[in-house]
């Protein structure tokens, strides 16, 4: 059994489910990334994995147990989440809000121990920002920004790490950037990672592992050669489309008609 | 900006440098307050006198001066300047919005209404402490229940929350109209809010409450320093999002209810506090002993200002505690509408 894993998991809101009856095995040790249209339940999805929502049914687990049975700080140690396009307090420095990342690991008497310096000096230097670390977040450029966030979850110091749409509101060379850094991070510390990604063809690229989804029901699952075909494109988007093997490794290459 | 890691076995924290020195230049400038308010005055009392009054060798007017009319009537003030201004940096760091202080959004009202009440039906004010706990926690509970469909959107509560206000307002107006004018007079201190002949119950009332409120707050300042962050980042850093607002609601709640009970609403104390401390110190909220520590300044200017004026403006601290805040209310509403079109 994989560590995080989704058994007849049905979500809602107001009773209304979105996802219906999903049962997943992330793959350890992997990116995993979970495309599909607009209002497909990928970010319920994620929600539900951080627990601010509840399953209507079925289970989200982790290790084998139900994440909404365990304590919230014990999940915090284990799985990070990048929010979509959060903000920061306003006045938050860059390592104030690093910092942050390293609450499941403090209390209110012991919030700037040792390792918690070690920690955040290292998240800041992975993603490139030990010089901006007394800036004001709102200061920051787009993607600046987007590092400053990573390395608060990196801070967190979980080795499961989900991203909500990462490269939203970020331009092509900052998407690049930023799911590469992933990618780098990923390797080094061999993170579980689940993202929630528009973008069909930087999934294909920077993904071992897609999961499709559509109107809250998974149409398939596998490597990107797997799922990335135009029978699939047609199912997931109703979109007709042509799907060539990329330039870059080989990844396939998705252009709609 | 640089930070200060203060840090040993039992303890680590890391605290910027700038608002150690704020904390320490108001922290004199309250000492120097509560000096001058104890020794100056119309009657004039040295340092020696203080001393005697101490050892009790002083002759009975001094001891009565110090003793029984400005020490009771400064630690009031002190006491429930500091409740104040920690209750609605508390508030207002919960919402996210400075608007949303307990004296904006109804839990000051509801607190001064339940006092109001409690002396009107049974006559003596032995029981205003509960009259006020219980209103304040009812004004609470009625706003939550009424912007729970909203999504408990701050905007809503601070909407909301000063339409109560004013109904309060109205509702203990109504009382005052069918009460005689004797009691009326009695009952002025928790309308308006009044620091003019404390006895040392309101003192003890207050200093109780801060005695075993303001550690605990100290301990949920962690917590509510997690819950500004937005929902799904605070709840993946491990902080449950109901147990935190709730607890910081009960807190402000109890805070108010004290303060009211010993010295009534006193308008817009907890309102400046937040915005003065961040004005001054520019750390991200909370900074809960900095809030404290002007809204216990603002508190004893008031009172200063209400003593100093000649015999026939005897005005209760309350309306000077306003003239401060009304143009600060003024301030904040500027900055927020001109953040929004930016």
């Amino acid at each position: 059994m994989t560590q995080l894993s989704t058994k007849n998991l049905t979500l809602g809101y107001g009773g209304v489910p979105v996802l219906n009856d999903i049962s997943l095995d992330i793959p350890d040790a992997q990116i995993t990334a979970v495309v599909g249209p607009n209002a497909c339940g990928k970010s319920t999805l994620l929600r539900c994995l951080t627990r601010l929502i509840k399953p209507m049914s079925g289970q989200a687990l982790l290790d084998g147990t139900p994440i909404h049975a365990q304590k919230t700080k014990a999940v915090a140690r284990r799985i990070a989440l990048l929010p979509q396009s959060a903000e920061a307090p306003p006045g938050m420095r860059v390592s104030d809000l690093v910092t942050r990342g390293r609450t499941p690991h403090q209390n209110p008497l012991q919030q700037w121990s040792v390792k918690d310096e070690d920690v955040v000096a290292r998240a800041l230097a992975q993603v490139g920002l030990s010089d901006q670390a007394d800036r004001a977040v709102s200061d920051l450029s787009g993607g600046q920004r987007q590092r400053a966030w990573i390395a608060m979850v990196l801070a967190q110091d979980t080795d499961i790490l989900l991203l909500d749409e990462p490269t939203t509101f970020l331009d092509l060379h900052h998407q690049i950037e930023t799911l590469q850094l992933v990618r780098t991070l990923q390797n080094e510390r061999q993170l579980t990672v689940v993202m929630v990604l528009h973008d069909i063809n930087l999934a294909a690229r920077f993904a071992d592992h897609i999961v499709a989804l559509r109107a809250g029901s998974i149409i398939c699952q596998g490597a990107p050669a797997e799922v990335v075909t135009e029978a699939t494109i047609a199912a997931v988007y109703d979109l007709q489309a042509k799907v060539f093997a990329g330039p870059v490794g080989g990844a396939p290459y998705v252009i709609p008609l | 900006m640089s930070t200060l890691t203060l840090r040993n076995a039992a303890f680590s924290a890391r605290v910027p440098r700038r608002l150690l020195v704020v904390n320490a230049v108001l922290s004199a400038v309250l000492f120097a307050v509560l000096a001058t308010g104890l020794l100056g005055g119309t009657f004039p009392i040295g340092m020696q006198d203080l001393m005697a009054v101490f050892s009790g060798t002083a002759d009975p007017v001094t001891q009565m001066v110090v003793v029984e009319n400005r020490l009771p009537r400064l630690l009031t003030a002190l006491g429930v300047g500091l409740a104040f201004g920690m209750a609605g940096e508390m508030l207002q760091t919960l919402l996210r919005n400075p608007l949303a202080s307990p004296d904006v959004i109804g839990f000051s009202a509801g607190a001064g209404l339940g006092a109001v009440m409690t002396v009107a039906l049974t006559g003596v004010s032995g029981l205003v402490l509960p009259g006020a706990l219980a209103g304040g926690a009812l004004t609470a509970t009625l706003l939550l229940a009424l912007v729970w469909n909203k999504g408990m959107s701050p905007g809503a509560i601070v909407l909301v929350g000063i339409g109560l206000t004013v109904t309060l307002g109205v509702v203990t107006d109504l009382m005052i109209v069918r009460l005689d004018a004797n009691d009326v007079g009695e009952l002025v201190k928790w309308i308006m809010g009044s620091l003019s002949a404390r006895s040392w119950e309101d003192t003890v009332l207050v200093w109780a409450g801060l005695a075993v409120v303001a550690p605990l707050a100290a301990w949920h300042q962690f917590a509510l320093a997690r819950l500004t962050m937005a929902d799904e980042v605070a709840a993946s850093l491990g902080q449950s999002l109901v147990q935190g607002r709730l607890i910081t609601i009960v807190f402000a709640v109890v805070l108010v209810g004290f303060g009211v009970a010993a010295a009534g609403p006193l308008p817009f104390v907890a309102f400046v506090a937040g915005p003065i401390a961040h004005g001054l110190s520019r750390a991200p909220r909370p900074t809960l002993l900095t809030a404290a520590v002007v809204g216990a300044l603002v508190t004893l200017l008031a009172d200063r200002i209400a003593q100093a004026l000649p015999g026939f403006f005897v005005l209760p601290a309350g309306i000077f505690t306003a003239l401060i805040g009304a143009p600060v209310l003024i301030w904040v509403l500027i900055a927020q509408s001109r953040r929004r079109r930016r």
